[in-house]
Protein backbone atom coordinates (compact mmCIF):
# COMPACT_ATOMS: atom_id res chain seq x y z
CA UNK A 1 0.00 0.00 0.00
CA UNK A 2 1.46 3.41 -0.68
CA UNK A 3 0.82 5.96 1.26
CA UNK A 4 -1.79 8.15 -0.54
CA UNK A 5 -3.44 4.42 0.05
CA UNK A 6 -2.51 4.16 3.68
CA UNK A 7 -4.15 7.91 4.13
CA UNK A 8 -7.38 7.18 1.91
CA UNK A 9 -7.90 4.38 4.00
CA UNK A 10 -7.43 5.99 7.56
CA UNK A 11 -10.15 8.61 6.16
CA UNK A 12 -12.92 6.06 4.85
CA UNK A 13 -12.27 4.15 8.16
CA UNK A 14 -12.72 7.15 10.37
CA UNK A 15 -9.43 7.11 12.04
CA UNK A 16 -7.69 10.91 12.73
CA UNK A 17 -4.72 9.96 14.37
CA UNK A 18 -4.05 7.43 11.59
CA UNK A 19 -5.27 10.30 8.91
CA UNK A 20 -2.78 12.39 10.08
CA UNK A 21 -0.15 10.72 11.10
CA UNK A 22 -0.22 9.55 7.09
CA UNK A 23 -0.72 12.80 5.89
CA UNK A 24 2.84 13.60 8.25
CA UNK A 25 4.47 10.55 6.70
CA UNK A 26 3.58 11.07 3.02
CA UNK A 27 5.01 15.07 3.55
CA UNK A 28 8.04 14.13 4.46
CA UNK A 29 8.09 11.78 1.66
CA UNK A 30 8.63 14.88 -0.42
CA UNK A 31 4.81 13.48 -2.01
CA UNK A 32 3.08 16.76 -3.64
CA UNK A 33 0.21 18.40 -1.21
CA UNK A 34 -1.57 18.29 -4.43
CA UNK A 35 -1.32 14.69 -4.69
CA UNK A 36 -1.62 14.25 -1.04
CA UNK A 37 -4.80 15.88 -1.15
CA UNK A 38 -6.34 14.39 -4.20
CA UNK A 39 -5.09 10.92 -3.78
CA UNK A 40 -5.67 10.63 0.19
CA UNK A 41 -8.07 13.02 1.13
CA UNK A 42 -10.19 14.22 -1.71
CA UNK A 43 -10.59 10.32 -2.82
CA UNK A 44 -11.31 8.80 0.31
CA UNK A 45 -14.27 11.64 0.93
CA UNK A 46 -15.35 10.33 -2.79
CA UNK A 47 -15.78 7.01 -1.54
CA UNK A 48 -17.24 7.77 1.60
CA UNK A 49 -20.25 9.73 -0.37
CA UNK A 50 -20.55 6.57 -2.89
CA UNK A 51 -20.82 4.47 0.58
CA UNK A 52 -23.38 6.90 1.97
CA UNK A 53 -25.67 6.83 -1.27
CA UNK A 54 -24.88 3.52 -1.24
CA UNK A 55 -26.48 2.95 1.88
CA UNK A 56 -23.06 1.50 3.94
CA UNK A 57 -22.46 4.79 5.42
CA UNK A 58 -24.67 6.92 7.34
CA UNK A 59 -24.08 10.40 9.08
CA UNK A 60 -21.89 9.37 11.80
CA UNK A 61 -19.76 7.72 9.82
CA UNK A 62 -19.67 10.63 7.35
CA UNK A 63 -18.78 12.76 10.33
CA UNK A 64 -15.77 10.19 11.68
CA UNK A 65 -14.48 10.15 8.30
CA UNK A 66 -14.56 14.24 7.84
CA UNK A 67 -12.94 14.63 11.41
CA UNK A 68 -10.58 12.18 10.08
CA UNK A 69 -10.12 13.89 6.51
CA UNK A 70 -10.12 17.19 8.67
CA UNK A 71 -7.31 16.00 11.10
CA UNK A 72 -5.10 15.81 7.77
CA UNK A 73 -6.05 18.86 6.15
CA UNK A 74 -5.02 20.75 8.77
CA UNK A 75 -1.00 19.34 8.43
CA UNK A 76 -1.66 19.76 4.57
CA UNK A 77 -3.24 23.31 4.16
CA UNK A 78 0.02 25.90 5.03
CA UNK A 79 1.95 23.49 1.98
CA UNK A 80 -1.50 23.69 -0.48
CA UNK A 81 -0.86 27.39 0.27
CA UNK A 82 2.04 27.42 -0.38
CA UNK A 83 2.35 25.16 -3.86
CA UNK A 84 -0.43 27.51 -4.93
CA UNK A 85 -2.44 24.69 -5.14
CA UNK A 86 -5.89 25.59 -6.63
CA UNK A 87 -8.83 24.54 -4.73
CA UNK A 88 -12.09 22.58 -6.71
CA UNK A 89 -13.93 25.99 -6.07
CA UNK A 90 -14.98 28.34 -3.42
CA UNK A 91 -18.62 28.09 -1.90
CA UNK A 92 -20.33 30.26 0.10
CA UNK A 93 -22.72 27.96 2.09
CA UNK A 94 -25.07 29.14 4.10
CA UNK A 95 -28.67 28.55 5.52
CA UNK A 96 -31.49 31.40 4.07
CA UNK A 97 -33.15 34.22 6.03
CA UNK A 98 -35.42 33.11 9.10
CA UNK A 99 -34.01 29.69 9.05
CA UNK A 100 -31.96 28.48 12.15
CA UNK A 101 -31.39 25.03 10.93
CA UNK A 102 -27.24 23.93 10.83
CA UNK A 103 -27.56 20.08 10.53
CA UNK A 104 -27.90 19.61 6.93
CA UNK A 105 -25.78 22.76 5.63
CA UNK A 106 -22.85 21.30 7.99
CA UNK A 107 -22.97 18.07 6.70
CA UNK A 108 -22.80 19.43 2.84
CA UNK A 109 -20.51 21.76 4.41
CA UNK A 110 -18.08 19.07 5.37
CA UNK A 111 -18.86 16.53 2.42
CA UNK A 112 -17.94 20.21 0.13
CA UNK A 113 -14.78 20.44 2.38
CA UNK A 114 -13.57 17.03 1.77
CA UNK A 115 -14.29 17.16 -2.17
CA UNK A 116 -11.79 19.82 -2.01
CA UNK A 117 -14.16 22.80 -1.92
CA UNK A 118 -12.77 25.93 -0.47
CA UNK A 119 -15.93 26.59 1.99
CA UNK A 120 -17.45 30.19 3.56
CA UNK A 121 -19.80 29.29 5.70
CA UNK A 122 -22.03 32.17 6.36
CA UNK A 123 -24.38 30.70 8.78
CA UNK A 124 -27.87 30.29 9.44
CA UNK A 125 -30.75 33.21 9.39
CA UNK A 126 -28.38 34.37 6.25
CA UNK A 127 -29.81 37.93 4.89
CA UNK A 128 -29.44 37.45 0.48
CA UNK A 129 -27.44 40.75 0.65
CA UNK A 130 -24.44 38.88 2.92
CA UNK A 131 -24.34 36.03 -0.01
CA UNK A 132 -24.95 39.05 -2.86
CA UNK A 133 -21.61 40.65 -0.84
CA UNK A 134 -19.54 37.72 -1.00
CA UNK A 135 -19.91 37.10 -4.95
CA UNK A 136 -19.32 40.80 -5.31
CA UNK A 137 -15.98 40.57 -3.98
CA UNK A 138 -14.91 38.35 -6.23
CA UNK A 139 -14.63 35.18 -3.61
CA UNK A 140 -17.08 32.48 -4.85
CA UNK A 141 -17.99 31.15 -7.84
CA UNK A 142 -21.22 28.72 -6.16
CA UNK A 143 -23.27 29.64 -3.60
CA UNK A 144 -25.08 26.60 -1.22
CA UNK A 145 -28.62 27.81 0.27
CA UNK A 146 -30.10 25.55 2.45
CA UNK A 147 -33.74 25.84 4.43
CA UNK A 148 -35.46 23.30 5.98
CA UNK A 149 -38.88 24.83 6.49
CA UNK A 150 -41.55 25.34 3.79
CA UNK A 151 -42.23 28.93 5.46
CA UNK A 152 -38.05 29.74 4.35
CA UNK A 153 -37.77 28.12 1.28
CA UNK A 154 -39.50 31.57 -0.11
CA UNK A 155 -36.19 33.25 0.74
CA UNK A 156 -34.15 30.66 -1.64
CA UNK A 157 -36.42 32.99 -4.23
CA UNK A 158 -35.27 36.19 -2.74
CA UNK A 159 -31.59 35.27 -2.55
CA UNK A 160 -31.70 34.82 -6.22
CA UNK A 161 -33.65 37.73 -7.07
CA UNK A 162 -30.96 39.82 -5.25
CA UNK A 163 -28.40 38.21 -6.96
CA UNK A 164 -30.06 39.48 -9.87
CA UNK A 165 -30.54 42.44 -8.87
CA UNK A 166 -27.14 43.21 -8.12
CA UNK A 167 -26.08 42.07 -11.75
CA UNK A 168 -24.09 39.42 -10.45
CA UNK A 169 -26.28 36.64 -10.85
CA UNK A 170 -24.60 34.95 -13.80
CA UNK A 171 -21.07 35.00 -11.98
CA UNK A 172 -21.79 32.21 -9.70
CA UNK A 173 -23.67 28.79 -9.64
CA UNK A 174 -26.21 28.44 -7.22
CA UNK A 175 -27.73 25.49 -5.59
CA UNK A 176 -30.54 24.32 -3.32
CA UNK A 177 -31.20 21.90 -0.97
CA UNK A 178 -33.30 21.00 2.75
CA UNK A 179 -35.20 18.46 3.30
CA UNK A 180 -38.67 19.94 1.99
CA UNK A 181 -37.19 21.76 -1.40
CA UNK A 182 -37.62 19.46 -4.16
CA UNK A 183 -36.14 19.74 -7.92
CA UNK A 184 -39.21 21.49 -9.14
CA UNK A 185 -38.71 23.98 -6.33
CA UNK A 186 -35.62 24.56 -7.23
CA UNK A 187 -36.20 24.97 -10.94
CA UNK A 188 -38.90 27.28 -9.93
CA UNK A 189 -36.83 29.46 -8.14
CA UNK A 190 -34.17 29.74 -10.98
CA UNK A 191 -31.21 27.50 -9.14
CA UNK A 192 -28.63 26.03 -11.02
CA UNK A 193 -28.99 22.71 -9.06
CA UNK A 194 -30.58 20.75 -6.39
CA UNK A 195 -28.97 18.34 -3.86
CA UNK A 196 -31.29 16.04 -1.91
CA UNK A 197 -28.33 15.00 0.16
CA UNK A 198 -24.56 16.25 1.03
CA UNK A 199 -23.15 13.46 -1.25
CA UNK A 200 -25.63 14.13 -4.04
CA UNK A 201 -24.54 18.09 -3.31
CA UNK A 202 -20.96 16.95 -3.88
CA UNK A 203 -21.49 15.81 -7.36
CA UNK A 204 -23.38 18.73 -8.02
CA UNK A 205 -21.04 21.14 -7.17
CA UNK A 206 -18.16 19.59 -9.15
CA UNK A 207 -20.60 19.49 -12.24
CA UNK A 208 -22.00 23.07 -11.72
CA UNK A 209 -17.57 24.45 -11.34
CA UNK A 210 -16.49 22.22 -14.46
CA UNK A 211 -19.28 24.27 -16.96
CA UNK B 1 -68.92 7.63 16.22
CA UNK B 2 -67.44 10.24 18.29
CA UNK B 3 -63.87 10.82 18.30
CA UNK B 4 -63.00 8.63 21.63
CA UNK B 5 -64.49 6.38 19.37
CA UNK B 6 -62.48 6.50 16.34
CA UNK B 7 -59.02 6.72 18.05
CA UNK B 8 -60.12 3.94 20.22
CA UNK B 9 -61.01 1.40 16.82
CA UNK B 10 -58.01 2.58 15.26
CA UNK B 11 -55.63 1.85 17.25
CA UNK B 12 -57.03 -1.68 18.08
CA UNK B 13 -56.71 -2.29 14.36
CA UNK B 14 -60.74 -2.19 13.55
CA UNK B 15 -62.19 -1.81 10.26
CA UNK B 16 -64.14 1.53 10.88
CA UNK B 17 -67.77 2.49 8.80
CA UNK B 18 -67.81 4.80 6.51
CA UNK B 19 -66.92 8.65 6.84
CA UNK B 20 -65.58 7.87 10.19
CA UNK B 21 -61.64 7.83 9.37
CA UNK B 22 -60.49 9.75 12.16
CA UNK B 23 -58.54 12.69 11.02
CA UNK B 24 -55.77 14.94 12.66
CA UNK B 25 -53.65 16.75 11.22
CA UNK B 26 -50.48 17.93 13.74
CA UNK B 27 -51.71 21.98 14.18
CA UNK B 28 -50.06 23.83 17.20
CA UNK B 29 -48.58 26.78 15.88
CA UNK B 30 -50.98 26.90 12.36
CA UNK B 31 -53.62 27.77 15.22
CA UNK B 32 -52.75 30.90 15.16
CA UNK B 33 -53.30 31.52 11.25
CA UNK B 34 -56.73 29.65 11.39
CA UNK B 35 -57.47 32.15 14.39
CA UNK B 36 -56.49 35.32 12.63
CA UNK B 37 -53.53 35.88 15.19
CA UNK B 38 -50.01 36.26 15.39
CA UNK B 39 -47.72 33.56 16.50
CA UNK B 40 -46.90 36.58 18.91
CA UNK B 41 -49.96 36.25 20.41
CA UNK B 42 -50.88 32.58 21.28
CA UNK B 43 -47.17 32.42 22.63
CA UNK B 44 -47.68 35.17 25.13
CA UNK B 45 -51.23 34.56 26.55
CA UNK B 46 -52.75 31.31 27.18
CA UNK B 47 -56.07 32.79 26.82
CA UNK B 48 -55.67 34.17 23.21
CA UNK B 49 -53.92 30.03 22.78
CA UNK B 50 -57.54 29.00 23.91
CA UNK B 51 -59.51 31.53 21.81
CA UNK B 52 -57.18 30.63 19.03
CA UNK B 53 -57.91 26.84 19.70
CA UNK B 54 -61.77 27.80 19.66
CA UNK B 55 -61.80 29.91 16.40
CA UNK B 56 -59.32 26.90 14.38
CA UNK B 57 -62.01 24.15 15.43
CA UNK B 58 -64.72 26.74 13.89
CA UNK B 59 -62.59 27.20 10.93
CA UNK B 60 -62.14 23.59 9.93
CA UNK B 61 -64.19 21.80 11.79
CA UNK B 62 -63.32 19.62 14.76
CA UNK B 63 -60.10 17.06 13.98
CA UNK B 64 -59.92 13.76 15.62
CA UNK B 65 -57.15 15.17 18.23
CA UNK B 66 -56.25 18.34 19.57
CA UNK B 67 -53.08 20.04 21.31
CA UNK B 68 -53.25 20.69 24.80
CA UNK B 69 -49.73 21.97 24.64
CA UNK B 70 -49.70 25.85 25.24
CA UNK B 71 -47.29 27.08 22.64
CA UNK B 72 -44.55 28.37 24.79
CA UNK B 73 -44.35 25.61 26.37
CA UNK B 74 -42.91 23.48 23.46
CA UNK B 75 -40.02 25.48 22.86
CA UNK B 76 -39.22 25.26 26.58
CA UNK B 77 -39.53 21.56 27.03
CA UNK B 78 -36.86 20.62 23.64
CA UNK B 79 -34.23 21.02 25.40
CA UNK B 80 -32.29 23.56 23.54
CA UNK B 81 -32.17 27.17 22.82
CA UNK B 82 -35.07 29.10 21.22
CA UNK B 83 -35.96 32.31 19.39
CA UNK B 84 -39.11 33.38 20.07
CA UNK B 85 -41.75 35.06 17.89
CA UNK B 86 -42.07 39.24 19.62
CA UNK B 87 -39.17 38.46 21.46
CA UNK B 88 -36.57 37.62 18.98
CA UNK B 89 -38.08 36.68 15.64
CA UNK B 90 -40.44 39.01 13.85
CA UNK B 91 -43.74 38.74 15.42
CA UNK B 92 -45.61 36.34 13.33
CA UNK B 93 -42.29 34.04 12.36
CA UNK B 94 -41.74 30.45 13.79
CA UNK B 95 -39.94 29.93 16.75
CA UNK B 96 -36.98 27.97 16.34
CA UNK B 97 -34.34 25.59 18.26
CA UNK B 98 -31.06 26.44 18.09
CA UNK B 99 -29.06 23.34 16.86
CA UNK B 100 -26.05 23.33 19.11
CA UNK B 101 -23.96 21.13 21.68
CA UNK B 102 -25.50 21.87 25.09
CA UNK B 103 -24.86 18.79 27.05
CA UNK B 104 -20.85 17.95 26.94
CA UNK B 105 -19.61 14.87 26.98
CA UNK B 106 -18.68 14.83 30.78
CA UNK B 107 -22.38 15.09 31.54
CA UNK B 108 -22.89 11.35 30.82
CA UNK B 109 -20.82 10.38 34.08
CA UNK B 110 -22.27 13.28 35.50
CA UNK B 111 -26.05 12.37 35.22
CA UNK B 112 -24.91 9.04 36.47
CA UNK B 113 -22.97 10.21 39.82
CA UNK B 114 -26.13 12.97 40.18
CA UNK B 115 -29.20 11.00 39.55
CA UNK B 116 -30.63 11.53 35.99
CA UNK B 117 -33.40 13.62 38.08
CA UNK B 118 -31.04 16.03 39.39
CA UNK B 119 -28.80 16.11 36.68
CA UNK B 120 -32.05 16.71 34.02
CA UNK B 121 -32.98 20.07 36.45
CA UNK B 122 -29.65 21.55 36.21
CA UNK B 123 -29.47 20.93 32.88
CA UNK B 124 -32.12 22.84 32.36
CA UNK B 125 -30.92 25.80 34.83
CA UNK B 126 -27.78 25.65 32.09
CA UNK B 127 -30.13 26.45 29.68
CA UNK B 128 -32.00 30.02 31.26
CA UNK B 129 -29.61 32.84 31.06
CA UNK B 130 -31.44 34.30 34.12
CA UNK B 131 -30.65 31.10 36.58
CA UNK B 132 -27.80 30.62 38.50
CA UNK B 133 -26.61 26.83 39.05
CA UNK B 134 -28.13 25.80 42.11
CA UNK B 135 -30.88 24.16 44.16
CA UNK B 136 -32.76 27.50 44.04
CA UNK B 137 -32.53 27.50 40.55
CA UNK B 138 -33.94 23.17 40.05
CA UNK B 139 -37.25 24.60 42.31
CA UNK B 140 -37.72 26.94 39.86
CA UNK B 141 -37.31 24.49 36.86
CA UNK B 142 -39.49 22.07 38.43
CA UNK B 143 -42.19 24.70 39.02
CA UNK B 144 -42.45 25.68 35.28
CA UNK B 145 -42.75 21.74 34.36
CA UNK B 146 -45.82 21.24 36.94
CA UNK B 147 -47.35 24.84 35.46
CA UNK B 148 -46.91 23.16 32.00
CA UNK B 149 -48.85 20.11 33.30
CA UNK B 150 -51.05 22.52 34.70
CA UNK B 151 -51.65 24.21 31.91
CA UNK B 152 -52.16 20.66 29.78
CA UNK B 153 -54.57 19.71 32.08
CA UNK B 154 -57.18 22.78 32.07
CA UNK B 155 -56.32 22.64 27.64
CA UNK B 156 -57.53 19.46 27.88
CA UNK B 157 -60.48 19.99 29.41
CA UNK B 158 -61.69 22.48 26.82
CA UNK B 159 -60.65 20.58 24.04
CA UNK B 160 -62.71 17.76 25.61
CA UNK B 161 -65.90 19.85 25.37
CA UNK B 162 -65.27 20.69 22.22
CA UNK B 163 -65.73 16.87 21.45
CA UNK B 164 -61.85 17.20 20.55
CA UNK B 165 -59.76 14.60 22.36
CA UNK B 166 -56.01 15.50 22.95
CA UNK B 167 -53.63 14.38 20.80
CA UNK B 168 -51.81 13.59 24.26
CA UNK B 169 -51.24 14.46 28.04
CA UNK B 170 -47.50 13.79 28.36
CA UNK B 171 -44.54 13.70 26.22
CA UNK B 172 -41.08 12.17 26.29
CA UNK B 173 -37.93 11.61 24.47
CA UNK B 174 -36.28 8.35 24.65
CA UNK B 175 -32.32 9.46 26.55
CA UNK B 176 -30.64 8.37 23.30
CA UNK B 177 -32.66 10.73 21.50
CA UNK B 178 -32.32 13.31 23.98
CA UNK B 179 -28.78 13.22 24.22
CA UNK B 180 -28.46 13.51 20.41
CA UNK B 181 -30.65 16.97 20.75
CA UNK B 182 -28.57 18.30 23.67
CA UNK B 183 -25.01 16.91 22.33
CA UNK B 184 -25.50 18.37 18.82
CA UNK B 185 -25.58 15.74 15.95
CA UNK B 186 -21.83 16.38 15.36
CA UNK B 187 -20.85 15.99 19.02
CA UNK B 188 -23.16 13.32 19.26
CA UNK B 189 -22.20 11.40 16.16
CA UNK B 190 -18.74 11.05 17.27
CA UNK B 191 -19.69 10.18 20.94
CA UNK B 192 -21.06 7.44 19.14
CA UNK B 193 -17.78 5.91 17.75
CA UNK B 194 -16.05 7.46 20.80
CA UNK B 195 -17.15 6.42 23.59
CA UNK B 196 -20.05 3.87 23.09
CA UNK B 197 -20.13 2.18 26.27
CA UNK B 198 -20.44 5.69 28.13
CA UNK B 199 -23.18 6.35 25.83
CA UNK B 200 -25.36 2.85 26.68
CA UNK B 201 -24.78 3.21 30.27
CA UNK B 202 -25.48 7.32 30.42
CA UNK B 203 -28.44 5.88 28.02
CA UNK B 204 -29.75 3.09 30.81
CA UNK B 205 -29.37 5.08 33.97
CA UNK B 206 -32.57 7.68 32.20
CA UNK B 207 -34.30 5.52 31.21
CA UNK B 208 -36.65 4.76 34.20
CA UNK B 209 -36.14 7.95 35.61
CA UNK B 210 -37.75 9.41 32.00
CA UNK B 211 -40.73 7.03 32.24
CA UNK B 212 -41.29 8.33 35.96
CA UNK B 213 -41.25 12.08 34.48
CA UNK B 214 -43.55 11.45 31.56
CA UNK B 215 -45.84 9.87 33.70
CA UNK B 216 -46.47 13.00 36.17
CA UNK B 217 -48.92 14.94 33.71
CA UNK B 218 -50.80 11.96 32.59
CA UNK B 219 -51.54 11.33 36.42
CA UNK B 220 -52.11 14.94 36.82
CA UNK B 221 -54.61 14.91 33.82
CA UNK B 222 -55.83 11.06 33.75
CA UNK B 223 -54.62 11.03 30.30
CA UNK B 224 -54.60 7.71 28.22
CA UNK B 225 -51.80 9.02 25.47
CA UNK B 226 -48.14 9.94 25.43
CA UNK B 227 -45.84 11.17 22.94
CA UNK B 228 -42.83 9.23 22.36
CA UNK B 229 -40.53 11.36 19.86
CA UNK B 230 -37.54 9.39 19.03
CA UNK B 231 -36.22 11.81 16.54
CA UNK B 232 -33.21 10.86 16.41
CA UNK B 233 -32.76 7.33 15.91
CA UNK B 234 -34.01 6.90 12.09
CA UNK B 235 -31.89 6.20 9.53
CA UNK B 236 -31.72 9.80 8.55
CA UNK B 237 -29.17 10.09 11.45
CA UNK B 238 -28.09 6.72 12.64
CA UNK B 239 -27.41 3.17 10.52
CA UNK B 240 -30.25 0.19 11.49
CA UNK B 241 -27.18 -1.43 13.15
CA UNK B 242 -26.49 1.53 15.82
CA UNK B 243 -30.63 1.74 16.24
CA UNK B 244 -30.28 -2.05 17.17
CA UNK B 245 -27.31 -1.14 19.26
CA UNK B 246 -28.56 1.93 21.26
CA UNK B 247 -31.89 2.93 20.70
CA UNK B 248 -34.59 -0.20 19.98
CA UNK B 249 -34.48 -1.86 23.30
CA UNK B 250 -35.50 1.90 25.07
CA UNK B 251 -37.92 2.33 22.81
CA UNK B 252 -39.38 -1.03 23.03
CA UNK B 253 -38.97 -0.81 26.48
CA UNK B 254 -40.60 2.69 26.61
CA UNK B 255 -43.83 1.42 24.79
CA UNK B 256 -44.14 -1.73 26.91
CA UNK B 257 -44.05 0.65 29.98
CA UNK B 258 -47.31 2.83 29.01
CA UNK B 259 -49.21 0.14 27.17
CA UNK B 260 -48.75 -1.85 30.22
CA UNK B 261 -50.33 1.11 32.60
CA UNK B 262 -53.74 1.49 29.73
CA UNK B 263 -51.76 4.54 27.73
CA UNK B 264 -51.29 4.50 23.90
CA UNK B 265 -47.94 5.71 22.91
CA UNK B 266 -47.97 8.11 19.98
CA UNK B 267 -44.22 7.43 18.51
CA UNK B 268 -43.73 10.07 16.77
CA UNK B 269 -41.05 9.19 13.96
CA UNK B 270 -39.96 12.37 12.00
CA UNK B 271 -37.04 11.52 8.98
CA UNK B 272 -36.69 8.29 7.23
CA UNK B 273 -37.52 5.06 9.24
CA UNK B 274 -37.99 2.95 6.25
CA UNK B 275 -35.52 0.38 7.00
CA UNK B 276 -36.23 0.05 10.65
CA UNK B 277 -40.08 -0.65 10.13
CA UNK B 278 -40.08 -4.48 10.87
CA UNK B 279 -38.56 -3.22 14.65
CA UNK B 280 -41.92 -2.21 15.20
CA UNK B 281 -43.48 -5.72 15.20
CA UNK B 282 -41.33 -5.76 18.28
CA UNK B 283 -43.70 -3.68 20.20
CA UNK B 284 -47.11 -4.35 21.74
CA UNK B 285 -49.99 -5.21 19.15
CA UNK B 286 -52.59 -2.96 18.35
CA UNK B 287 -51.37 -0.98 21.18
CA UNK B 288 -49.30 2.17 19.66
CA UNK B 289 -49.42 4.88 17.24
CA UNK B 290 -46.91 5.04 14.89
CA UNK B 291 -46.63 8.75 13.30
CA UNK B 292 -44.67 9.07 10.50
CA UNK B 293 -44.09 11.80 7.98
CA UNK B 294 -42.94 11.54 4.27
CA UNK B 295 -39.86 10.71 4.45
CA UNK B 296 -40.87 7.57 5.57
CA UNK B 297 -42.44 5.54 2.89
CA UNK B 298 -45.94 5.00 4.82
CA UNK B 299 -47.62 2.14 2.39
CA UNK B 300 -44.35 -0.23 3.28
CA UNK B 301 -45.14 0.44 6.78
CA UNK B 302 -49.19 -0.50 5.81
CA UNK B 303 -47.77 -3.57 3.83
CA UNK B 304 -45.04 -4.62 7.06
CA UNK B 305 -47.41 -3.04 10.14
CA UNK B 306 -50.94 -3.30 8.68
CA UNK B 307 -51.40 -6.30 10.97
CA UNK B 308 -49.63 -4.70 13.93
CA UNK B 309 -49.72 -0.89 14.65
CA UNK B 310 -51.86 1.96 13.62
CA UNK B 311 -50.44 4.45 11.04
CA UNK B 312 -50.88 8.46 11.29
CA UNK B 313 -49.76 10.94 8.62
CA UNK B 314 -48.50 11.45 6.52
CA UNK B 315 -49.52 14.54 4.07
CA UNK B 316 -46.46 16.71 3.49
CA UNK B 317 -45.80 20.05 4.56
CA UNK B 318 -44.75 20.80 1.18
CA UNK B 319 -48.04 19.51 -0.38
CA UNK B 320 -50.32 21.73 2.33
CA UNK B 321 -47.93 24.78 2.08
CA UNK B 322 -47.78 24.88 -2.18
CA UNK B 323 -49.85 21.85 -3.60
CA UNK B 324 -53.43 22.48 -5.25
CA UNK B 325 -56.51 21.68 -3.05
CA UNK B 326 -57.02 18.85 -5.80
CA UNK B 327 -53.84 17.27 -5.06
CA UNK B 328 -54.11 16.90 -1.28
CA UNK B 329 -57.38 15.53 -1.75
CA UNK B 330 -56.02 13.16 -4.14
CA UNK B 331 -53.18 12.17 -1.86
CA UNK B 332 -55.49 11.43 1.08
CA UNK B 333 -57.71 9.10 -0.75
CA UNK B 334 -55.05 7.26 -1.06
CA UNK B 335 -54.18 7.26 2.01
CA UNK B 336 -57.22 6.51 3.38
CA UNK B 337 -58.05 3.87 0.57
CA UNK B 338 -54.91 2.09 0.65
CA UNK B 339 -53.20 2.67 4.38
CA UNK B 340 -56.85 2.66 5.86
CA UNK B 341 -57.77 -0.56 4.04
CA UNK B 342 -58.69 -2.98 6.79
CA UNK B 343 -58.33 -0.46 9.38
CA UNK B 344 -55.66 1.15 11.67
CA UNK B 345 -55.30 4.34 10.27
CA UNK B 346 -55.65 7.97 11.45
CA UNK B 347 -54.73 10.92 8.70
CA UNK B 348 -52.75 12.74 9.87
CA UNK B 349 -49.56 15.77 8.73
CA UNK B 350 -46.28 14.82 7.93
CA UNK B 351 -45.14 16.60 11.25
CA UNK B 352 -46.58 19.98 11.70
CA UNK B 353 -48.99 21.85 10.01
CA UNK B 354 -46.62 24.31 8.12
CA UNK B 355 -47.55 28.15 8.99
CA UNK B 356 -47.68 29.07 4.86
CA UNK B 357 -50.22 25.78 4.32
CA UNK B 358 -53.31 27.19 2.47
CA UNK B 359 -56.08 26.72 5.01
CA UNK B 360 -58.43 24.52 2.30
CA UNK B 361 -55.61 22.28 1.88
CA UNK B 362 -56.22 21.86 5.82
CA UNK B 363 -59.88 21.67 5.44
CA UNK B 364 -59.25 19.33 3.02
CA UNK B 365 -58.01 16.95 4.65
CA UNK B 366 -61.00 16.88 7.57
CA UNK B 367 -63.41 17.18 4.46
CA UNK B 368 -61.80 13.98 2.60
CA UNK B 369 -61.76 11.83 5.34
CA UNK B 370 -65.13 12.70 7.01
CA UNK B 371 -67.17 12.44 3.33
CA UNK B 372 -65.30 8.90 3.29
CA UNK B 373 -67.58 6.12 1.91
CA UNK B 374 -69.49 8.86 0.12
CA UNK B 375 -70.43 8.35 -3.91
CA UNK B 376 -67.63 10.84 -4.08
CA UNK B 377 -64.82 9.01 -3.10
CA UNK B 378 -65.43 5.32 -3.08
Amino acid sequence: MNQTETIFKAVVEGSAPEARAGVEVAMHAGIPAGEIMQNGLVAAMTEVGRRFEAGEYYVPEMLISARAMQAGLALLKPLLVQSGSKSAGRVAIGTVKGDLHTIGKDLVAIMLEGAGFEIIDLGTDVLPERFVAEVQSGNVNLISLSALLTTTMPAMATTIQALKTAGVRDKVKVMVGGAPVTEAFAAQVGADGYGHDASAAVRLARNLVSH
Amino acid sequence: MNAHERLEASVKLQQLPAGEVPVAPLIITYTARLAGMKQVDIFNSVKAWRQAVDRAIDRIGPPDMGFAIFPRDVPFSEGLHYRLPGRDLGEDELFQLIEEEVMQREDYERLQKDGFGRWFMDYFVRLDPDLPAGGRSRTIVTLKFIRMALRIRGNAARLEKRGVPPAFYGACYPPFDFFSLARSINQFSLDLYDCPDLVQKACEASLEPTLGTAMQPLMATGGKRVCIYPMRSSTSFINPKMFEKFALDHLKRMAEFFVKKGITPIIHCDANWTPLLPFFREMPRASCILELDNDTDIFKAKEILGDWMCLKGNVPAQLLAFGETGEVEAYCEKLIREVGRGGGFILGSGCEVPLNARIENVQAMIQVARGWGSARTN
